[in-house]
């Protein structure tokens, strides 16, 4: 009974007169009464309705109804009358609809459809889309009040059906539908993770309706605010069996045949400019490993394309074709993949487009639900010994690199016969560290002046990559001081080693003033050994936490700083030795006077799962305040009485 | 504390009315041969731009012409050509050419671009911008946006660009940046009109031109100009400026917006001489500027006294009330029920009938709404109009109306100006947005023009008191309380509320640099503006103190201490400037382990500069109980250059005294924790 908590608070219809017709919107007073004031609780906002009808006419066109109408009870709850819809050519939207109602439920005005702005949707990412936004707002001020906006969208091409979340935001829902009208001939495929919440199904005429309803959702607290989605409220999933985009027809029945629809988009895109062909036989033909030649054209595609996002219809999912990506110099993930895949082919290697849901992992990104929740593409070559994955969109990665965006995750392989599920690698912490190694010399007014070596692999130089490749010199420095903690830090050279070695691994070597590391305090000067990893962060409490703990990979970061003292100090205390080991990780630190006037301080943390069960939670907490405690312990240097 | 200190660049603004006598600077400089089509091979195979070795592109090359063409409009030139060095020189080769488009007013023409490598075997290769590559976007009603990748971009290339827009008016001709946020090796901006139309130029910048001259030449016209000037020679002023080896814009730390420090020309046509005799005036005085402000449709024509204002305003007091009764009255139910769409504006969006029913509105719907309704009152009020931090200061010698972007109002009560600004319904009565702060506006009523300088009216002040508990281990345990006042009841009434108040209240303190848990934030008098608002919290941590055998080290500024110098640059050419003034007092009672007593405690300290900042620091001990008082004001908000080394140095003495720690030791070792 995981979701226990939150179906106990449904009231399902099943066996009373259904509250409203098949996908007609819901016309019920907006009128305050002691009920909503209760299901108030301390809140600013109850969400009175909450409603979406999707009825599919065919495999490409669908009608879709969307209503949702709050009352807002302060000026807090006020942003509940900002309304925003995008659109695009697949998506129309029309009969938009906005009006207020007072406490009594009685109409006091409605939004002007002329006062809404229309806006393209644009990112500093993309040149060009066709996405847009239509945007407008209604205030009143007799609290309390309730907005409404209703508005129908017309989808042409349809990849992907709605998804219901009953309750998104935590707000207490009075009313919440989510209703799909199919043709009696189509069976729904859908996915939950409250299983015992069935939809109420019914006939009419040619057509079939599930609808779910939920009633009186109180406020969620702080506590379920902090769980993943799937621990925070209940969620419907759904998905087409057959589809039709532009002229593409498809059936998601199973990965293979999602897989294959894909695939059909990727037919005959492969034709490669002669330049091309001569380039990849210059390039490669004398290379006698598989590896050393996609490691070549992984190298010539990087310096020779890159990435700009334009994206209009079909072309959100369909790649410009090879040609296109070589001529005009870029392309986005799909484009860059299939230009790569271009390029392995000329040069006899076979390899694959992968679609992948790139990002944190998302726990509604399933394998055993299948739909379109794909929003990256990379390229693979299945080798005998282990498969090489190719991040396109990379300027500066080492062939074979995958961040963690990608990484640990299931995807699917675009193969001409269809889609194949395949996982892509998962990183061990030894792969993913971070070795520093230091000389301070501390001056009696506590400056220092340290030489700093940082070696860091896998995942953990994704960054320092980025920046010492594509980021301008300001980046650089940012990126050093952000090092440091010390933004007064005076750097007084650095050089990076690696940008272009095969293998996923750079060190960062610098020299830097930081001055007052140490602070002088009456006769003493404290400071802290531990100069550039200190944690601060300690998860909140949540003694009912039902999510795991996350992290984005796992990873072994190890320091050794030693430390020259001034001469008129002598040490007074040192922190302790730590030590702590849990399942999941380790942690050690350690200053220890070496010799005459010398400190070294050593520090290693692994966390070697990227994934702690709700379970350890509490362990995992206890784990972080220790570190906290541990990673800011300061020495108290005293001044030698002569 | 001085985390919120925003410094600005004052903005100097030089001035030419367009005159030929004026201009006369030319510091020679030959214009580089950029002929479309070629490039240099010095600069195809320069590596680094010597005068900005981290730059990752330059503007080697940056050419606008306006002119006034034979349609009796502007006909604007423009060729663009930037090296790009790296990948992080990769976005300069997207462009954005945004074009006013509603009513045909302008058009874009004759876009072309190329991109420039060197090819392995050493030819120049050229690579043409596609007409499918170059997108366009309706941005709204009024604008498209053209937006374009260069092809075949390799560190190293040159890409190179030209177009051409036309203008169907000839009252504006388009701005002219000298800068941007990369090199810019030569810019240069010509224009060219008849001398019967008379336009005049603001420069905004730091920096001399190198050219700056002005000279005059016959241009042939036909057409649509021949004809309304009545001749077909015609003779022409053309204006010339040119910028070499200008710097890169870049963020740097207080900073409002890199347009503010942009070296910039923007012109407008003065003054023409009409064909049916005389001279037709665009800019005129002050005196007629005011006064057609008064009688805009949208503006001065918009203050109303109709039976909704006067229903509307009598209802908000008795008619007993004083007029400052009424004013704070009339001002509390403008920033309470109507909601500021974000907007500046010196024009109403609507008439203000429909601002009191709709309740949302530009800054012009409001304060015109605002005048009405106090006029009613019987408060003489008039709008003002301003030019907004962002937008650059006025030109008090240039009555020209796109330097104002912004109005608010001013009440006059017994002699006394009240200025209002209702865009925030957290503000109280009399206090405006930092957005206007210590800039000039301009009164607009009936009478000689009247110049105002907005004041913030309040101060940005913050009292903090931490009453805590160590433990023998190095735990603490207490409760902190600050009270706001000012500017800092405004900024937290606004974020104290959005659901993160722990989140909020964490940053407050700098809870997560000292290792404290904070929770149990709670807020009082958070929507009664006009007094204090107080935030109150429970905040602890296992190891905030650090024990080590007998000894207990604590820093007694346990929360909001100042740990760095919010000022990093060696020197600075600028005012610092914060805005308004700042009063912060800290008390700490920090009551200390059974069994231990102090070894060392932190002297007193003090510093000042003047009058302008003082801070103090000083440790008491009573019993088991120890006092910390810190105090610092700001009784000035703006620093000059000249100061600017004391004033960091003032800082980083803040920073050392707030790094002092207390000592304990442990005298009865039977009691505490071992």
């Amino acid at each position: 009974m995981r979701y226990g908590l939150i179906i106990a608070c449904f009231t399902f219809s099943l066996l009373l007169v259904p509250l409203l017709f098949a996908s007609e919107f819901p016309r019920r007073s907006y009128a305050v009464d002691d009920r909503i004031r209760q299901l108030r609780g301390d809140g600013h906002v109850v969400v009175r309705e909450d409603f979406l009808s999707f009825e599919l006419r065919n495999k490409e066109r669908a009608h879709e109804k969307i209503l949702q109408a709050s009352t807002v009870f302060d000026a807090q709850g006020r942003d509940e009358g900002e309304f925003s819809v995008h659109y695009s050519s697949m998506r129309k939207v029309k009969n938009i609809h906005g009006a207020i109602f007072d406490a009594t439920g009685a109409k006091v005005k409605e939004l002007d459809a002329d006062d809404m702005r229309d806006l393209p949707v644009s990112s500093e990412y993309s040149l060009f889309t066709d996405d847009r936004v239509k945007s407008g707002e209604l205030y009143y001020d007799k609290y309390p009040y309730t907005v409404e906006f209703s508005y129908e969208v017309e989808w042409y091409g349809l990849l992907s059906w709605p998804s219901w979340f009953f309750q998104l935001h935590g707000d207490p829902v009075e009313n919440s539908f989510f209703e799909i009208v199919l043709p009696s001939s189509e069976a729904l495929r859908y996915w939950t993770n409250a299983d015992s919440v069935r939809p109420a199904e019914s006939q009419n005429g040619d057509t079939h309706s599930y609808l779910w309803e939920a009633h009186g959702l109180p406020k969620l607290t702080e506590d379920q605010k902090d769980e993943d989605i799937v621990h925070r409220t209940a969620i419907i999933l759904t998905a087409p069996s057959q589809f039709k985009l532009d002229d593409y027809e498809g059936k998601m029945t199973n990965w293979e045949s999602f897989g294959k629809w894909i695939a059909g988009l990727y037919q005959d895109r492969i034709a490669l400019p002669p330049e091309a062909v001569r380039d990849v036989h210059a390039l490669t033909d004398t290379i006698t490993s598989e590896r050393g030649r996609i490691a070549a054209l992984y190298r010539y595609m990087q310096g020779r394309v890159h990435y700009v996002l334009v994206s209009l219809g079909i072309g959100g999912w369909q790649p410009f074709d090879a040609t296109y990506v070589h001529t005009h110099g870029y392309g986005d993930c799909k484009a860059l993949s299939n230009y790569m895949t271009a390029l392995l082919k000329e040069a006899g290697i076979t390899s694959y487009p992968v679609v992948v849901n790139s990002g944190a992992k998302d726990p509604l990104y399933r394998p055993d639900f299948v739909r379109n929740e794909f929003n990256h593409v990379i390229a693979c070559v299945p080798m005998q010994k282990d498969t090489m994955w190719l991040e396109c969109t990379s300027q500066s990665y080492p062939p074979g690199h995958l961040s963690d965006e990608t990484q640990d995750r299931f995807a699917l392989m675009i193969t001409p016969d269809g889609g194949v599920v395949v996982n892509t690698p998962t990183a061990h912490s030894s792969d993913n560290q971070q070795q520093r190694t230091s000389n301070a010399t501390l001056s009696y007014t506590g400056d220092a002046d340290v030489t700093i070596s940082t070696r860091v692999t896998g995942n953990q130089q994704d960054y320092v990559r980025y920046f010492f490749t594509e980021g301008s010199k300001e980046d650089q420095d940012k990126y050093i001081h952000h090092c440091l903690r010390v933004p007064t830090a005076d750097i007084h050279s650095s050089s990076v080693e690696g940008l272009t070695s095969q293998s996923p691994e750079i060190t960062l070597a610098m020299q830097v003033i930081l001055p007052r590391y140490g602070s002088v305090s009456g006769s003493r000067l404290f400071f802290q050994p531990n100069m550039m990893e200190q944690r601060t962060f300690i998860p909140r409490d949540n003694p009912k936490r039902k999510s795991p703990w996350t992290f984005s990979y796992p990873y072994l970061d190890s320091d050794s700083l030693v430390f020259h003292l001034p001469s008129d100090y002598t040490v007074e205390a040192l922190p302790p030795d730590v030590s702590i080991d849990a399942s999941f990780g380790s942690y050690r630190s350690s200053t220890k006077v070496a010799g005459d006037g010398t400190l070294v301080y050593t520090r290693r943390l692994e966390i070697r799962e990227t994934e702690i069960p709700a379970a350890q939670f509490q362990e995992y907490r206890k784990f972080s305040a220790d570190i906290v405690k541990a990673d800011r312990a300061q020495v108290a240097l005293i001044k030698k009485t002569p | 504390m001085t985390r919120r200190i925003r410094a600005i660049l004052g903005s100097m603004l030089v001035l030419w009315f367009a005159h030929p006598s004026t201009f006369c600077q030319n510091k020679s400089a030959d214009a580089p041969n950029m002929t479309w089509g070629e490039v240099s091979p010095s600069d195809l195979d320069m590596k680094v731009y010597p005068l900005d070795t981290s730059a990752a592109a330059v503007v080697l090359f940056d050419q606008g012409i306006t002119s006034v063409n034979d349609e009796l409009g502007l006909t604007f030139m423009r060729h663009v050509r930037i090296k790009i060095f790296s990948k992080a020189g990769y976005d300069h080769a997207t462009q954005v050419i945004d074009v006013y488009t509603k009513d045909h007013t302008e058009k874009l023409r004759d876009l072309e671009g190329i991109t420039y490598n060197r090819a392995a075997d050493g030819s120049v290769q050229q690579t043409e911008l596609k007409g499918d590559a170059v997108f366009e976007e309706e941005i709204n009603n009024n604008w498209t946006r053209y937006k374009f990748t260069f092809p075949a971009l390799q560190p190293g290339c040159i890409v190179d660009f030209k177009y051409v827009v036309m203008y169907k008016e000839i009252y504006t001709m388009p701005d002219w940046d000298f800068q941007t946020s990369i090199p810019v090796a030569w810019s240069d901006y010509k224009v060219v009109y008849p001398v019967t139309f008379a336009y005049a130029t603001v420069a905004q910048g730091y920096f001399p031109f190198d050219v700056s001259e002005w000279s005059q030449a016959e241009r042939s016209f036909s057409g649509e100009t021949a004809s309304y000037l009545n001749q077909r020679e015609v003779k022409c002023n053309i204006a010339h400026w040119v910028l070499r080896n200008a710097p890169a814009v870049r963020e740097e730390p207080y900073m409002t917006t890199t347009s503010d420090y942009i070296q910039t020309i923007t012109i407008q046509l003065a003054e023409y001489a009409s064909p049916y005799g005389g001279v037709k005036k665009l800019i005129k005085s002050w005196d007629k500027f005011v006064e057609d402000y008064l009688k805009a449709k949208q503006f001065g024509d918009a203050i109303s006294d109709s039976k909704a204002i006067r229903r509307a305003t009598d209802s908000l007091y008795q008619a007993t009330a004083t007029p400052e009764e009424r004013m704070k009255a009339i001002y509390d139910f403008l920033r309470s029920t109507i909601v500021w769409n974000e907007h500046a504006g010196k024009f109403v969006s609507q008439d203000v009938e429909d601002v009191l029913e709709s309740r949302k509105g530009n800054c012009a719907d409001i304060t015109i709404l605002m005048v009405s309704m106090l006029r009613h009152a019987g408060i003489d009020a008039v709008p003002v109009l301003l030019s907004t931090r962002k937008n650059g200061k006025i030109q008090e010698g240039f009555p020209i109306e796109s330097q104002f972007n912004y109005t608010l109002a001013c009440a006059t009560i017994g002699g006394k100006h009240y200025f209002l600004d209702a865009t925030d319904r957290f503000r109280p009565c009399g206090v405006l947005p930092a957005s206007v702060l210590n800039v000039r506006g301009i009164l607009i009523k009936t009478g000689s023009p009247e110049w105002v300088t907005l004041t913030a009216g309040a101060a940005y002040d913050q009292g903090f008191t931490v009453t805590a508990t160590l433990a023998a281990d190095g735990g603490i345990d207490g409760a902190v309380e600050v009270a706001d006042t000012g500017y800092a009841a405004i900024t937290h009434r606004k974020s104290f509320r959005d659901g993160k108040e722990t989140e909020r209240m964490k940053g407050l303190l700098d809870a997560d640099r000292a290792s404290l848990a904070v929770d149990s934030v709670t807020t009082l008098n958070i929507d009664s503006v006009g007094i204090p608002l107080t935030l109150r919290a429970h905040i602890s941590s296992a190891s905030y103190a650090q024990a080590a055998g007998n000894l207990l080290y604590v820093n007694p500024v346990v929360v909001d201490r100042l740990y760095e110098n919010p000022l990093k640059m060696p020197k600075r050419e600028f005012p610092v400037d914060m805005m308004y003034n700042e009063h912060e007092t800290r008390t700490f009672v920090l009551t200390i382990p059974e069994g231990y007593a102090v070894k060392e405690l932190p002297v007193e300290k003090s510093t000042h500069i003047g009058h302008d900042a003082e801070y103090r620091y000083a440790a008491t001990v009573d019993g088991r109980k120890i006092a910390v008082k810190t105090s610092l004001a700001f009784n000035n908000s703006i620093f000059m250059p000249n100061t600017y080394n004391r004033l960091k140095e003032f800082f980083d003495q803040m920073v050392s005294y707030e790094s002092a720690q207390i000592v304990l030791e442990r005298h009865d070792t039977t009691k505490g924790t071992k």
